[in-house]
């Protein structure tokens, strides 16, 4: 019988929290015929009501003794022997704080999202779908978060994919009228893409990843014994080295490189902005994405105590830093020329992941393993509020001018003061402006941790890519809210732009959500001190006490964090002064031609997007095509032309032998029998 | 004395199952069919008697099954008659339009 | 709460339905009273299905019919794999038969088309319970007679009679090879219950293996064995979709219920392992191939009918050859035979949910042909949409129940590859390429019926509720399967320990 162990009822918020959001899922789909407005009260609401569960279990974070179970039994196939080496799956709750941390981070940012939808979403005809796919995907990652076991995340994985699929493709018919072509699509010239196009992309793409994790699971799994973080790791420990873990953790690398973007997946995330602004700033910008990061602090302590037993895991590690280096360094170079607004910012949120990435990596390579995995999850707090915020503003402002090339807008500072506070403060937090805002102190204390690793590279390409940051960042808010408005810009300016565009702040229920997080980063950046030692401490206590490392919580010198901040203001300094002095103050560069050509190499994406297109997409295609043609029509309107295969051939033969006839039927049963009596004849008398 | 009894059951058998599997008159198929069942009959009551009275249960099996084989020719007359109605034959032959 | 009920229970209301049916058979020639001709089979199924639910708690139950006790008279015996085949085969049959309301509305005969259902469901119910082999044949000739009539229902067409007389010969004599079976052992043992004939036939040596040759013949017929197997792809789409889904669901697994209670109960050693997997091998592959070849969508469901069959039949052989050539991996035997019984369930529920939602294809665009059904998910979604889910569940894709059952009897073949018995690990073999075969052609199908562009005409759309919601009930169970895993494999465990026993 199915037993529940653990205190479900006492704990009832860790199972809450994903539960409310499906039912508000299925409650939107039966009210969406009914009454809009309810439709929307309650798709909100199971967010809010989330996000309140998800406070409760944060208030358990001083008190409890983590971790804590919960589990019901669920498959398991060993039979009361136990002869069948296949592991129990066990539907299970894993509640600690990363899965708390995680899970407050996403309701939060998630309940906020939902308030700004109820008015950006307002014009739509009909959002039932809209509303459905975003509390089911809401739903599917708390599920995801709050998992204990790999079969399950699985599922939460699976859901979230599904979900931002459909939500990217929301807008699925693909209308090509101008309008719609300025708001709804993505890319220019032969790498634009329709919204169906672009979610076919995102799924495809992280559907490889993940084929590569499952193998990677069903490797760590068999290796193992079981499918359970906390028992994976126990065993870990206690085994020894296995030659199956590094092939494994590579496999279950790529599935994170594939849900949060990263070299050599990244493609599909920028042509993901086709979605709903806040789709995007769900989805693309503070949760999905970072569900790989996710997975990689989940299975972080697994390979910390098993590289402890087998050097050679580190190598598990160090891939994972240089994938989020390497990520981080590419596709900011690519935000700093884009010229689509959202794109920026997904150009953005994958360089900013691959800082997190690279905390991670750069953290299972020290002994004090706990600068870089804070380091690494107070970035995806940090990030997630003011990229959200960033995504939301963003939002109403194309929805005001009409149009989503950056070119379209400028000089809108004036007109949408709001707007413009709302972008400004997060761009700073995301620029890693210091002391106030939040960014400076998850980033420096990345930044830290790759220090304190000597690994000198790294060191050099992070701070790179800070600079490449702000310049971006800068050339941003230049482009979008200073200089002389353009034509469109001008026009929705003076009321009536394109399609009746009036470009000023949007309602309330749209700008104080973003003003929320622009707040929310400010007062996460006053209180970053305290921030930094508290997440350090408690998780490093935590993970410390799993991978059984135990001692004083240094966080490193105060010489090792001011020659960081210090560099990092040097770099912040590098990047952002040309771009101000470009963008916000008009000033004219001379056309240099290297710089020209530096500039379209990173437009063109590093050819990164047309070498998939051409080595993977078009063939599959024309095979595809070449298959339905000559196999499928083949074998369905003539199957006597049984020459098209072997298998056609054999069914061909075989069909013969199916005459109908009643007499030839009889005799071949008959002659079956005579068979079996032969084959008991043969097998059974020796 | 059971055992003669047993060999023309099973002579009884397959002169029913040749009678089904080579003629093509489909009335003569559902005589193979009676024949076959009064050979498993016939197999039956030779197991159950011994000279004196019968076992009750091989005799009970005998009367199931020939009410059992009464019920299947009245079935599968009344397909031959709609098929003699629909083609005007009654040859096993017209039963090929369904083939693979 | 125990209550004390006699075995028999479960099969009085069909029965009764049946008998009140056809003697109040002249009330119905009103067109309104058709409806409580339909409540009535209904209510007596339920009736059945309540039965048996409250005699769930006191399995394993048997009954004595008549004066003599045994080894002469008759018993009927619910077990664990009885009351759950029961369980199912109501289940089902509750579910066509309210579907069969509106499908059947323009048919003429309706009285006896629900008389015939509840025959068929009282033979089935007791072949399902029978202790011995004389109950385990008077039901069996019950459920056939009654499937024989039901599939020449439409006797005005071609097709059912054709396929309705081939399939009577073919069965008729299938059953005369296995009352021949059951005669010899008759004579062997002296007795017909099941349980009793084990000693005998062991002391008896090579004669005790004719009857069992004759009576996996005789009842493999029926399900669907190859080379026994030709009337199925006939008589399976001739019949009207509520009677090919029973068909399809559950008498063709009367038939491989048959032939496993009478060999792992009767005889002591396991020696027809490598046999059965023969077969099993033979019918999985030949089903799957000729599924390729198919245009006519119930045809389509029929071969894989017989490769599902193929599938259990194989899971058993398996779980034999486990259990006998290696007796000291017994556990792995017993998950492989609990795989095949879970398969059961799968197949029942899945096979009855594509011929009731293919039905209602049917009914909606008068064709059958794969390719004028095309992207027909797309006029009638609820429908469409279980179709999908019934397809996804037998192609084995997790997390759906196929995949469960498939997992079961391929997890211990390879659990024992390197023992390198050569039977096992063809089988494997052959159940793993078999299994990767049938999940490409019903994806196949799948994509068809819901993304290619409708090739039907505007005007097709859902069927009335009726035919619509038992099809969506049927997918919530196959979804639900995954769900109860925590209640089902345990049981299913258990079922297969009692099948096998401890030898």
């Amino acid at each position: 019988m199915a037993v529940f162990s653990g205190d479900w009822i006492g704990l009832a918020p860790a199972w809450l929290c994903w539960l409310v959001p499906f039912a508000g899922a299925l409650i939107v789909l039966a009210l969406g015929k009914i009454s809009r407005k309810a439709m929307e009260s309650i798709g909100a609401a199971s967010v809010a009501a989330s996000a309140a569960l998800a406070l409760v279990m944060a208030t358990w974070i001083p008190g409890a003794d983590f971790p804590i179970r919960l589990t019901a039994p669920w498959v398991e196939l060993a039979g009361s022997s136990g002869d069948l080496p296949f592991p129990a799956i066990a539907f299970g709750i894993l509640v600690d704080p990363v899965s708390i941390i995680l899970a407050n981070v996403v309701a939060a940012v998630g309940a906020l999202i939902m308030v700004y939808s109820i008015r950006y979403m307002g014009e739509e005809p009909s959002t039932t779908r809209f509303w459905f796919l975003m509390d089911a995907f809401v739903g599917s990652m708390l599920f995801l978060v709050m998992s204990d076991n790999l079969v399950q995340m699985l599922f939460g994985w699976e859901g979230v994919g599904l979900c931002s699929y459909a939500l990217i493709g929301y807008w699925y018919r693909d209308s090509k009228d101008p309008k719609s072509w300025l708001t709804t699509w993505v890319g220019e010239g032969n790498e634009s893409y329709p919204p169906s196009h672009a979610g076919m992309k995102a799924f495809l793409m992280t559907r490889f990843g993940d084929v590569l994790m499952i193998a990677g699971v069903i490797l760590l799994a068999l290796s193992t014994g079981s499918f359970s973080f906390l028992e994976i790791a126990g065993r870990v420990g206690s085994g020894g080295s296995h030659p199956l873990l590094l092939p494994a953790s590579v496999l279950i690398l790529f599935g994170a490189i594939g849900k949060s973007a990263q070299l050599p997946l990244m493609e599909w995330l920028p042509d993901a902005m086709t979605g709903p602004a806040p789709v995007s700033a769900l989805i693309h910008a503070a949760t999905m994405v970072k569900a790989g990061v996710y997975l990689v602090a989940r299975v972080f302590p697994i390979f910390y105590i098993a590289a402890a037993a087998d050097p050679g895991l580190i190598r598990f590690f160090e891939i994972a830093a240089w994938v989020g280096a390497a990520t981080a360094f590419v596709s900011a170079t690519q935000a700093a020329v884009s010229t689509e607004l959202k794109k920026v910012l997904a150009y953005s949120t994958v360089s900013q992941i691959g800082y997190m990435m690279l905390a991670m990596g750069v953290a299972g390579t020290m002994a004090e393993f706990y600068i870089g995995y804070a380091g690494g999850i107070f970035h995806l707090m940090s990030h997630a509020v003011f990229k959200a915020a960033l995504f939301l503003a963003a939002g109403a402002v194309i929805h005001a001018t009409g149009s989503r090339f950056m070119h379209h807008m400028g000089g809108l500072r004036k007109r949408m003061p709001l707007t413009f506070l709302g972008v400004l403060i997060p761009s700073l937090s995301l620029m890693g402006v210091p002391i106030l805002f939040s960014g400076f102190w998850s980033k420096d204390m990345i930044l830290e941790a790759v220090l304190e690793s000597g690994n000198l590279p790294l060191l050099a390409v992070s701070l790179a890519t800070v600079s490449i940051t702000c310049f971006y960042t800068v050339r941003m808010v230049g482009k979008v809210f200073f200089g002389s408005p353009s034509a469109p810009a001008a026009a929705a300016v003076n009321g009536g732009g394109a399609d009746g565009h009036h470009a000023g702040d949007p309602s309330p229920l749209m700008s104080l959500p973003v003003l929320a997080l622009s707040a929310a980063t400010i007062a996460m950046g006053a209180l970053g001190v305290y921030e930094r030692e508290w997440l350090a401490r408690l998780l490093g206590g935590y993970i410390g006490s799993l991978v059984g490392v135990h001692g004083e919580i240094h966080l490193g010198d105060p010489a090792a964090q001011i020659m960081v901040s210090g560099a990092s203001l040097a770099f912040i300094v590098i990047g952002a002064v040309p771009a101000y002095l470009i963008y916000v103050r008009g000033m004219r560069i001379p056309t240099w031609r290297p710089l020209r050509s530096i500039g379209s190499f990173f437009a063109n994406r590093w050819y990164i997007n047309r070498a998939y297109y051409a080595l993977f997409v078009y063939p599959v295609f024309r095979l595809g095509g070449w298959i339905a043609d000559r196999v499928e029509e083949g074998a369905l309107r003539s199957a006597e032309r049984s020459a098209q295969s072997s298998l056609l051939w054999i069914v061909g033969r075989l069909k013969k032998t199916h005459t109908g006839g009643l007499n030839e039927n009889l005799i071949a049963a008959l002659a079956g029998m005579i068979l079996l009596v032969a084959m008991l004849l043969l097998v059974v008398v020796p | 004395m059971s055992e003669a009894f047993s060999a023309a059951a099973l002579a009884l058998f397959f002169i029913g199952l040749y009678c089904i599997v080579t003629r093509r008159n489909m009335i003569k198929t559902v005589l193979g069919i009676e024949i076959m069942t009064s050979a498993v009959n016939l197999n039956f009551m030779s197991y159950a008697s011994s000279g004196g009275a019968s076992d009750p249960l091989g005799t009970s099996i005998v009367i199931v099954s020939i009410s059992v084989g009464a019920a299947i020719a009245a079935l599968a007359l009344s397909m031959v008659i709609a098929v003699y109605r629909k083609t005007g034959s009654v040859d096993v032959r017209e039963l090929r339009r369904l083939k693979w | 709460m125990v209550i004390d009920l006699p075995v028999y229970l479960p099969l009085l209301p069909p029965l009764a339905g049946a008998v009140i049916l056809t003697a109040t058979s002249s009330l119905y020639r009103r067109r309104s009273y058709g409806a409580v001709r339909w409540l009535v089979s209904l209510a007596s199924l339920l009736a059945s299905l309540t039965f048996l639910v409250l005699m769930v708690p006191s399995v394993p139950a048997s009954y004595q019919l008549g004066v003599y006790g045994p080894p002469a008279g008759s018993c009927l015996r619910l077990d664990a794999l009885s009351a759950f085949l029961c369980l199912t085969a109501v289940a089902v049959t509750s579910l066509s038969v309210a579907f069969s309301y509106r499908y059947m509305e323009h048919d003429r005969g309706k009285n006896r088309y629900y008389s015939l259902m509840l025959l068929l469901t009282a033979g089935l119910l007791g072949v399902f319970v029978s202790g011995d082999l004389f109950t385990l044949f008077v039901f069996w000739e019950l459920m056939c007679i009654s499937s024989y009539a039901l599939v020449a229902f439409r006797k005005h067409e071609w097709e059912p009679l054709e396929a309705g007389f081939k399939y009577l010969v073919m069965s008729t004599v299938g059953s005369l090879v296995a009352l021949y079976g059951i005669s010899l052992i008759y004579g062997i043992a002296g007795t017909l219950e099941i349980s009793g004939i084990a000693e005998a036939l062991s002391g008896a040596g090579i004669v005790g293996y004719f009857p069992l040759a004759m009576i996996v013949t005789g009842f493999g017929v029926t399900a669907a064995i190859v080379p026994f197997h030709t009337w199925l792809p006939d008589a399976h789409p001739a019949a009207p979709s509520p009677v090919s889904a029973v068909l399809s669901g559950l008498v063709i697994k009367g038939g491989i219920y048959a032939i496993f209670r009478v060999l792992f109960t009767g005889f002591a050693s396991y020696g027809f392992a490598v046999p059965l997997i023969i077969l099993g091998a033979a019918t999985m592959t030949i089903g799957n191939l000729m599924v390729f070849a198919q245009q006519d969508i119930k045809r389509f469901f029929a071969y894989s009918s017989v490769a599902n069959m193929g599938l259990i039949l194989m899971a058993g052989g398996a779980a034999s050859r486990i259990a006998g050539a290696h007796p000291a991996d017994a556990g792995l035997a017993y998950i492989a035979m609990a795989g095949a019984i879970f398969h059961i369930l799968n197949h029942a529920l899945g096979k009855s949910l594509l011929f009731l939602s293919s039905g209602s294809m049917i009914h909606s665009a008068g064709t059958r042909s794969i390719q004028s059904l095309e992207g027909i998910a797309r006029r009638m979604p609820w429908s469409g949409g279980a179709m999908a889910i019934g397809l996804l569940s037998l192609a084995g894709i997790p997390p759906l129940g196929g995949f469960w059952s498939k997992l079961m009897v391929l997890a211990p073949l390879a659990a024992l590859l390197p023992a390198g018995d050569p039977a096992l690990a063809a089988a494997f073999a052959v159940v793993l390429a078999n299994s990767l075969i049938a999940a490409g052609y019903y994806t196949w199908l799948a994509q068809r019926i819901a993304f290619k562009p409708a090739a039907v005409p505007e005007s097709v759309g859902e069927p009335p509720a009726s035919m619509v919601v038992p099809v969506v009930i049927l997918s919530i169970m196959c979804i639900g399967v995954t769900f109860a895993l925590p209640w089902l494999i345990p049981v299913f465990e258990a079922i297969s320990r009692s099948l096998m026993g401890v030898r």
